[in-house]
């Protein structure tokens, strides 16, 4: 992976902060990781996968958790470290999950509008948009 | 009987396994059954099947504790799909993983990676710790690696596209190596007409010659007291017992692995005038009417 290179503590710290604080993430979740910047993501993975790297030619490291300049967390790092997330998060029940999934508009009363943090019982599933009381699938 | 099944496949199969041949053949017109691996990374088996077992009819794979028979519709479009917590895996293709059994911080390689079904397997025997280089040569088919390892979680793994075929130069050795080989995939004709309409003998003699350049190669990689679970999906011993011979002759050693209730034939020491050691009679050969899965081979050897 040309062009990448790991975060330190503090900057490591500043992009938690960028890609969770809004929806309440736990920086916990993520303190055995290292990050990484690169090809446009912030990656997380184990720190001896890369202390073991050494002179592989890699074409990518563990997981793409958000994108480098917007910090939107991805879908796989929300469904991996948002589950204790609580902030800005709506609950859906199975029926609406599974329509959510597939991309259906699902009725919602709630407060909250904009990006918001979708769950199932207790398992986050995706960032999702909300407004007027329709949420749907982010694109 | 059997249409559509080329007829020097037929002969190859009745010299191959006898009186067990018609049964063999039968398989390869029908599916096997489908099952599923769950991705311990992300839930545990006692949450996946609560979750599940409304919908869906589950029996565990005796030979693999996270694998289960899966009757009902819809497995791939439900919520823990989704979520990555199980993966759709044939019940054979979960022996390589278990007979090589990766532990967590060793250093690992799966050489022919994508889809990343074994790889994902791997790394959840590993616990997501110490290293598990993931490479795949076909450059096509890294996205749906790429894509697999992080929707099942997979932080300890590397993507790497080198060709296998090439001389690999990794700069450090592994512990445990997996190469599942490309093959004929004689052993996925009840679920991929392609692999029926596509079999030719010739194809299996250049298959074995890649899979020996490929074997050649990755010995060099594993380290001393490292083991390599060799696999394929066919039941062509030029692409099996002969390989395996060819990685005795560099040095490996066969050794004998058992799996729970894992009925296996074992490997054959002789094919077409070819003696092989008698050392490969530890493979194990998978037979789809046996064991309800797709035809497999697996060999595990040991670098001493």
């Amino acid at each position: 992976m040309k062009g990448l290179f790991i975060l330190n503590s503090r900057e490591k710290r500043k992009t938690i902060k960028e890609i969770g604080v809004r929806y309440g993430l736990d920086e916990a979740e993520l303190k055995d990781m290292v990050l990484l910047i690169g090809e446009g993501f912030v990656w997380a993975a184990g720190r001896d996968c890369v202390e073991n790297l050494r002179s592989l030619p890699v074409s990518s490291l563990g997981i793409p958790i958000a994108d480098e300049k917007k910090k939107e967390p991805t879908i796989h790092c929300i469904q991996l470290f948002f589950n204790n997330a609580w902030k800005r998060a709506v609950n859906l029940d199975r029926k609406q999950a599974e329509d959510f999934i597939d991309k259906k508009p699902v009725s919602l009363e709630s407060e909250l509008s904009g990006r918001v943090l979708v769950k199932n019982e207790g398992r986050a599933l995706d960032i999702g948009q909300l407004e007027d009381g329709i949420l749907r699938r982010r694109s | 009987m059997f249409k559509g099944l080329h007829s020097e496949f037929k002969d190859r199969i009745s010299r191959l396994t006898g009186s067990e041949a018609g049964l063999l053949m039968e398989s390869c017109v029908n599916p096997p059954r489908q099952s599923i691996r769950v991705n311990t990374l992300k839930t545990s088996v006692k949450a996946c099947l609560k979750a599940l077992e409304p919908g869906f009819t589950l029996e565990r794979v005796p030979w693999c504790g996270t694998g289960f028979y899966m009757e009902g519709d819809g497995l791939s479009s439900t919520l823990e799909y989704f979520l990555g917590h199980y993966y759709i895996q044939d019940a054979a293709s979960m022996i390589p993983p278990e007979a090589l059994k990766p532990r967590p911080g060793e250093l690992a390689l799966d050489l022919t990676a994508s889809p990343g079904g074994k790889t994902t397997h791997m790394a959840a025997l590993m616990g997501n710790r110490g290293l598990l280089v993931a490479n795949e040569g076909n450059h096509r088919r890294i996205g749906a690696l790429r894509f697999n390892l992080s929707k099942y979680g997979i932080l300890n793994a590397v993507v790497t596209g080198i060709d296998a075929r090439e001389s690999i130069e990794a700069g450090m050795l592994f512990d445990k190596i997996l190469l599942d080989a490309p093959c004929s995939g004689e052993g996925m004709f009840g679920v991929s007409r392609e692999s029926v309409m596509q079999w030719s003998a010739g194809k299996i003699r250049r298959n074995s010659m890649t899979q020996k350049k490929i074997m050649e190669n990755t010995v060099r990689l594993l380290a001393e007291g490292g083991a390599l679970v060799y696999s394929t999906c066919t039941y062509a011993p030029e692409e099996n017992e002969a390989v395996v011979d060819t990685a005795i002759d560099l040095g490996l050693t066969v050794e004998e692995f058992r799996l729970d209730g894992l009925e296996t034939r074992p490997g054959i020491v002789e094919w077409e005038g070819k003696v092989f050691d008698e050392s490969v009679s530890k493979c194990v050969r998978v037979y789809p009417f046996i064991n309800e899965s797709i035809g497999f081979f697996t060999a595990k050897m040991v670098k001493k």
